[in-house]
């Protein structure tokens, strides 16, 4: 296990492995995130009208509120038994560190965006007007645009007494305009688009990933010295 | 060649640990860390890598401050000295083989190392399937593939059977002999006189005996300064 992109894989296999021996974190944002689905929907009532309207931002609201859940915890387990410091020492990159945790955390988001969409449709009565493959994609890019971030500030919050309530606070203002483009892109496909848009809510959610992935990148040896 | 402590003060909570504790430790031979439970043994070692921040004084290296240095330039440290946790921390979906060649190296440098600690013959097990015994030597020639100048080990013969401990202890010794020093904190005041060439003691959070190991009689006793 030689190089970065080896250890970035060494620690995205071994999160893998956890989270399947135990599966405790994806069975709960699964059932958290179709539970809030369910709230939103119960809340707009029956006008399908307005549901079709806003089924994209209440899917995205629900995979970012299930994002808090999956990243506060990607790094709790590090925290048990002195995990990171075993990394530090055998000696993995720091940047590895966070290039193999952003990425399980993108593919956790990604693969809950799969299981929600089926919800969503039935829930929100949504047609897949663009394509799924397109869907798929903006699914991915946008993971990405959460992970980066909250794979960041999760481990800066993980040191924090209140970090539950700190990793929120810290990430929803910075993720505002990958949101709004996520959002957008995910509701053109859905309804159409007629305007031609797609594109450049895609290169704004594109931008704003390739932007943190490359700060996290820079920045993550400089978040574990303060442990 | 050494590792110098100089004023080193640490406190966890309000509460001291190491107060001041000076000693200059050579890279070479093995070096046994003996105190009470709580008196700082393993926060030298942290601090040493920069697991831990000092709250004051200086660790260097050859005369270089490592305490100050960043993460990344910290990696260079944990591979010129690497330091060998109580767990073992393998991962065990691995083999012992694949575990050791982890931070990189040839799959014969694997064989060699694996030898140097007298695992060749299971290389192929998996953590689980060996002793906890096993578990440390192998976490041993992983530090090995590092081409380290020195080890710092915490308490490797803890939780360890009477045979298990006595083989650690002898691959530590027999590692000296190939040249390869250790600072070894440990419980071991038996394993200390028997296998450490000095003894650095850690009373109240500063620097106790500190010389040969033969000469050395015991604990500081509490409220003797």
């Amino acid at each position: 296990m030689s190089g970065l992109l080896g250890q970035s894989l060494l620690v995205l296999r071994k999160d893998l492995l956890i989270e399947w021996r135990t599966r405790a974190r994806l069975n709960a944002l699964i059932f958290f995130a179709i539970a809030t689905l369910l709230l939103f929907s119960f809340a707009l009532g029956p006008d399908t009208v307005m549901m079709r309207k806003h089924a994209a931002g209440y899917l995205w609201l629900g995979l970012l509120f299930s994002s808090m859940l999956s990243l506060g915890e990607s790094f709790r387990i590090e925290s048990e038994n002195l995990a990171m410091d075993g990394l530090k020492l055998i000696p993995v990159d720091p940047r590895a560190i966070f290039l193999g945790k952003t990425m399980g955390n993108t593919l956790l988001l990604w693969l809950l965006s799969l299981v929600l969409l089926p919800v969503t449709i039935a829930l929100f009565d949504v047609t897949v007007t663009l394509g799924w493959p397109t869907l798929v994609g903006i699914f991915l890019v946008g993971s990405m645009a959460i992970s980066a971030p909250g794979t960041v500030y999760a481990a800066i919050a993980s040191h924090a007494r209140a970090r539950d309530v700190l990793l929120p606070l810290l990430l929803f203002p910075i993720l505002i305009p990958a949101l709004l483009a996520v959002v957008k892109a995910t509701h053109l496909v859905f309804e159409g688009d007629l305007m031609d848009q797609l594109k450049s809510w895609m290169r704004l959610l594109g931008c704003f990933a390739i932007i943190y992935w490359t700060l996290g990148f820079l920045l993550f040896p400089k978040v574990l010295e303060d442990d | 060649m050494s590792l110098t402590f100089h004023e080193v003060k640490k406190s966890f909570d309000g509460v001291p640990v190491l107060q001041g504790f000076s000693a200059e430790v050579p890279l070479q031979g093995l070096t046994f860390v003996v105190g009470r439970s709580g008196s700082g043994k393993s926060v030298l070692c942290r601090a040493a890598v920069g697991l831990l921040r000092l709250d004051a004084g200086e660790i260097a290296l050859d005369g270089g401050r490592v305490d100050t240095l960043p993460e990344r330039a910290l990696q260079r440290t944990r591979e010129q000295v690497p330091y060998l946790v109580q767990s073992p921390a393998l991962l065990d979906w691995l083999t012992l083989a694949q575990n050791v060649a982890l931070p990189g190296g040839t799959a014969a440098e694997v064989e060699k190392n694996l030898a140097r600690v007298g695992l060749s013959a299971l290389g192929d097990k998996r953590p689980a399937e060996v002793g906890p015994g096993v578990r440390k030597r192998a976490a041993i020639a992983r530090a090995l593939m590092l081409r380290p100048r020195f080890l710092l080990l915490d308490e490797p013969t803890t939780g360890l059977d009477r045979e298990a401990a006595a083989q650690v202890n002898a691959t530590l010794a027999e590692l000296r002999a190939q040249g390869l020093g250790a600072l070894v904190v440990s419980h071991d005041f038996a394993a200390a006189q028997t296998f450490a060439d000095t003894v650095l003691e850690v009373h109240r959070g500063k620097k106790g005996y500190h010389g040969p190991a033969k000469a050395f009689r015991g604990l500081t006793p509490l409220g003797v300064e």
